[in-house]
């Protein structure tokens, strides 16, 4: 056998050519995507009820016995071993042993059938001393046949869930789906790689000092930002302090179809975070352009300065300084500037008026932080060559044409940037909602953030499956966000954000 | 491929052994929930507690800890305390609980006694209670029994017991108005405070004074239109700071007495009427618009203003020791104020449901809950020495009975010699607080007029040390108040109250401000929240047909 790249003649069995470091032999594919997409499908349908009821559900009362999935299973260790199955599955294929990942897959799936048929299920009916729940034991196929407390009971969505999953990962190891996105860059395989192909141990022994660096990032990342996660099952559960018991979906119905506030703050959300972004974003890219004509250093250092400084104050304090002067009444200095000037009869209450709420919270944000959202704007356009502004000068072009023609084109790519990055972070708004809006503002203010606050701490029973539910959503239309903001930052930039 | 296999056979085994190792940690949480019968008089010391509480126990920046050092003297324990930040503390509660880190002794609310009772987390103290040397010492006040009351309720059973116990009366807020005030509308001050107002003499009289002052604003200026309604969480009894205006309106669900039947009382015709008094008083420039959103410090601030134009002259705040720091906080230092009478209509002030110290079912499980309540909880009141560091806090640190002089300093740094006294030994004197010495300790967790149990034989010692100011107010206040009903929680109402209060407070500040009218505003209550109320009125009455 011959080396495909040097024709050198090969030792039996050799994987690396040992003149030019090719690897030959049949080439690997990509990494089976469609099959980790249906792992992970499967691995959610665990989460999702295996059994549902068909009960009426009553206004404001939890059910007690709504669903049945993995996370009331009488024995978790069966759940367990699911999830140990299609980690390995995800092993197994990244480490391009695909194959081998439909075994562990129809594990998981016998795993499934044997804990529906076989396995018991706990219902929670009613709380002992010591704050926990008094759990009863049930057959599925009992429930499934007889019903419980009256109730008829069916299939759930998370069999129907782990069906395509199990279709999709099985199908998954013999589709390469990522091979028609890929272009062909026709460069001989051992030029891609900067390690002359050697094996990932080898490659992380080689850089290991790198990698020793890189270990308290990686455990701080995976203990503060993946361990959290694990949190995202609250989300199908009615949480009872320290005894949060499996109610499937119901709380995601709620969400959709009986909580008008959810979609008010959601509503909201959108409203204040995407207008607040272009007024941001516009002011800045304005006032950078101001900036930029003032030629005198000094005065422009100073109002640089001074635009800069608000940022640094939180919005405690800025919610205080300006009630104090947006105050409702006539000797306040906004309210007796306005009627001195005749352009109102009485002071308004700019704070607590659902007519002026938003447009104060605007003008605020934006007075706020847009010295901020100027740097940017200003260290691009010191990055354009003055020869094309004296060239432009010396062919006639007055400064409104400088600005619209060499300007402005220069500026695009870092204003769109700016955008996509901060359209990303539309979803987390809380603080300046929070210190600003007050009950009468609620239907113009209240987002997502706060109506979470206000769920969990605002009285009763602290409902954190519900507000996680909502979290959960939140991440959800975030992560959509971030990922069309990488798709059109592809697009603009030539390269993503993610 | 071997080796990759046994790789990949070893991880799987490992994943599997940690799934399984975790899975053996879940437990069933069937608990044993009878109750054992207990000999009281052999009943023996705890070992080491722990005891959570808020920052109504001197804080550690003033003394905290010689106060546990004497309490630990006096009463032989050995307790850890755990002590959350005050502002934050039920959060802490929350997290302690949901984390299983639970506390031996905690004090809640009646909300979160209600909550954790009817979730099992507490103990049953209903026989310790009858049992107890504070109950059968014959020095408890009239209203004793009825403070307790207010801790009795449901457990995990659902039957009603006593779950906690309050050493205090909960105290409440009564309306005090600036007699300067009084006097440049015409008023004697003296006769406004002997005298029961109607509400339409009060109001004339809030005119009077709005017509006579340089504030054109406003008259009154509180902290929310309810009571914690400007950081969106209301906190009980809700109309407290504008008592004269709701009257005998309810904010939430109440049990009617004549109807035999628990109503939403936001729903009822008190609430309707209440809401178009706080609409006249905004619009006639009387109550302050910024009321709605402002902190209790705003409110202060308003009361204490030196500038006449932006200064209240009627507040509506708590009884007793804050009557002392009203009056000194305000501007012109020769005014004084008046506390008034609770209005005709009114008829009684709003007394708040106390706070209560509760054992938790854990320290019952660990066999301390007896003990506990014998020796920490059952001696808080016993007339003598632990009462007396309960009120007052440690001898040496926050009082003393010694002959020596306690300087007070002024805030310049020089000696305040007015304040500068000398004692003679023997005699209970304050000393200045160890965070600040232009103060002198005034008071611990129990204030000594609102303590349930009376020194009986004893002199309290602190009698002569509280200013008067103080001790009529509290009379004054504790001959016209009246218990809040505590309400009965149902896992419908826990589950629902945030949604329907947060309706609640858009509604009185859409009808008092004059964004929506009452029909108006009511038909989106009826539409977001009416059926959730529905339901928590059924869960009330359900209860009532199991009692």
């Amino acid at each position: 056998m011959q080396c495909p790249s040097c024709n050198t003649e090969l030792p039996k069995k050799a994987k690396i050519c040992p003149k030019c470091g090719t690897a030959v032999g049949k080439p690997k594919g990509n990494i089976k995507l469609m099959a980790i997409i249906g792992l992970i499908i499967m691995l959610i349908a665990s989460l999702l009820p295996l059994v549902q009821s068909g009960e009426k559900i009553k206004e404001g009362v939890y059910p007690t016995a709504y669903a049945f999935s993995y996370m009331n299973i009488s024995m978790p260790v069966l759940w367990y071993l699911f999830i140990a199955c299609i980690v390995v599955g995800i092993i197994l294929i990244v480490a391009r042993k695909e194959f081998f990942s439909i075994i562990t897959t129809v594990i998981a799936a016998v795993l499934t059938v044997v804990s529906v048929f076989a396995v018991q299920f706990t219902l929670v009916n009613g709380k002992v001393a010591g704050g926990g729940l008094k759990y009863v034991n049930v057959n599925l196929t009992d429930i499934l046949s007889n019903g419980y407390n009256g109730n008829t009971y069916h299939i759930g969505c998370g069999f129907i869930v782990l069906a395509i999953g199990i279709i999709i990962a099985v199908a998954g190891c013999f589709i390469d789906i990522v091979k028609p996105f890929k272009k062909d860059l026709h460069v001989d395989a051992k030029y891609l790689s900067n390690s002359l192909n050697q094996s990932l141990t080898s490659k992380m022994f080689y850089y290991r000092g790198f990698y020793l660096m890189f270990v308290p990032v990686f455990v701080m990342i995976l203990l503060f930002n993946y361990w959290p996660m694990l949190g995202v099952r609250f989300a199908f559960t009615k949480y009872v302090i320290a005894n949060p018991y499996y109610i499937g979906l119901y709380h995601f119905q709620t969400m959709f179809t009986n909580d008008i506030y959810f979609w008010q703050a959601f509503r909201n959300t959108l409203i204040l975070s995407l207008i607040k972004l272009f007024l941001n974003t516009g002011a800045a890219v304005i006032i950078s352009l101001l900036l930029n004509e003032i030629t005198n250093m000094i005065f422009k250092k100073t109002v640089q300065t001074i635009i800069y400084l608000p940022h640094f104050m939180s919005w405690v304090v800025v919610a205080s300084v300006f009630k104090m002067l947006l105050a409702p009444y006539d000797s306040a200095p906004v309210n007796s500037i306005l009627i001195n000037m005749g352009a109102i009869s009485s002071p308004i209450d700019f704070m607590n008026s659902t007519t002026y709420w938003r447009g104060t919270f605007y003008i605020m944000n934006v007075w706020k932080d847009t010295g901020w959202g100027t740097i940017l704007f200003l260290a691009t356009l010191s990055g354009i060559s003055p020869d094309l502004y004296e060239a432009a000068q010396i062919d006639g072009a007055n400064r409104f044409k400088r600005l619209i023609y060499i300007t402005l084109p220069a500026l695009a790519n870092t204003i769109i940037t700016v955008f996509i990055l901060n359209l990303a972070k539309v979803m987390n708004l809380f603080e300046s909602v929070f210190v600003l809006q007050s009950p009468i503002t609620y239907a113009k203010s209240q987002v997502l953030q706060t109506y979470v606050y206000t769920k969990t701490f605002g009285g009763g029973n602290s409902d954190y499956g519900y507000t996680t539910a909502v979290g959960l959503f939140k991440s959800f239309v975030g992560m959509i966000l971030v990922l069309g903001c990488n798709w059109a930052s592809k697009k603009v930039r030539g390269r993503g954000i993610v | 491929m071997k080796k990759t296999l046994k790789k990949f056979a070893a991880v799987g085994l490992s994943l599997t052994s940690v799934m399984g190792l975790v899975a053996c940690g879940s437990n069933s949480g069937n608990q044993d929930t009878t109750k054992a019968t207990v000999d009281w008089a052999n009943v023996q010391k705890p070992e080491q507690f722990t005891v959570m509480v808020d920052g109504t126990v001197v804080k550690e920046t003033n003394g905290a800890q010689q106060f546990y050092d004497y309490l630990g003297e006096l009463t032989g324990l050995d307790i850890k305390w755990i002590r959350p930040e005050h502002s934050s503390y039920y959060d802490s509660v929350k997290n302690a609980f949901a984390s299983g880190d639970i506390p031996d002794v905690v004090l809640l609310s009646s909300d979160y006694l209600a909550n954790f009772a009817a979730n099992g987390y507490l103990w049953d103290m209903t026989d310790a209670w009858n049992q107890s040397a504070t109950k059968n010492s014959g020095r408890l006040i009239d209203q004793a029994e009825i403070i307790e009351s207010g801790n009795m309720v449901a457990g995990p059973d659902g039957e009603k017991a006593l779950y906690g116990f309050s050493p205090a009366r909960g105290n409440g807020c009564c309306t005090y108005i600036k007699s300067s005030a009084l006097t440049a509308a015409g008023y004697n001050a003296d006769e406004v405070a002997s005298k029961t107002l109607t509400f339409d003499e009060y109001y004339k009289m809030l005119k009077d004074i709005k017509a006579n002052s340089a504030n054109q604003n406003f008259v009154i200026s509180c902290s929310g239109l309810i009571a914690g309604g400007n950081t969106g969480t209301p906190e009980a009894p809700y109309t407290n700071y504008l008592p004269e205006f709701y009257q005998n309106a309810n904010f939430t669900f109440y049990y009617d007495e004549a109807a035999k039947e628990y109503k939403d009382g936001f729903a009822q015709q008190d609430m309707k009427d209440a809401l178009a008094r706080l609409k006249t008083a905004v619009d006639d420039g009387i109550l302050d618009k910024a009321s709605q959103n402002q902190t209790t410090s705003n409110a202060r601030d308003k009361w204490n203003s030196k500038d006449a134009s932006t200064a209240s002259s009627v507040f509506t705040y708590w009884a007793g020791t804050w009557a002392y720091t009203l009056q000194n906080s305000i501007a012109d230092k020769t005014d004084k104020i008046i506390a008034i009478k609770p209005i005709k209509e009114l008829g009684a002030y709003k007394e708040r449901l106390a706070t209560a110290w509760c054992i938790t079912y854990k320290a019952y499980e660990n066999g301390k809950a007896e003990g506990i309540f014998k020796y920490f909880i059952d001696t808080m009141l016993d007339g003598g020495d632990i009462q007396i560091a309960w009120q007052y806090g440690a001898k040496g640190t926050h009082w003393d009975d010694k002959a020596e002089t306690v300087t007070v300093y002024n805030s310049k740094g020089e000696v305040d010699e007015k304040k500068t006294k000398t004692y003679e030994e023997g005699v209970f004197h304050f000393l200045t607080t160890p965070e600040d010495n232009t103060k002198l300790m005034s008071k611990n967790h129990i204030d000594k007029s609102l303590a349930i149990a009376t020194f009986g034989d004893n002199t309290d010692p602190g009698n002569k040390s509280v200013d008067p100011l103080i001790t009529e107010n509290y009379a004054m206040f504790n001959a016209n108040s009246k218990l809040e009903t505590p309400l009965w929680n149902t896992e419908v109402l826990s589950n629902n109250i945030s949604d329907i209060n947060t309706k609640r407070l858009e509604v009185v500040s859409q009808v008092v401000l004059g964004e929506k009218s009452y029909d108006e505003a009511m038909a989106d209550y009826k539409k977001q929240v009416g059926a959730k109320c529905d339901a928590v009125v059924e869960s009330l009455n359900e209860t009532l047909n199991k009692k």
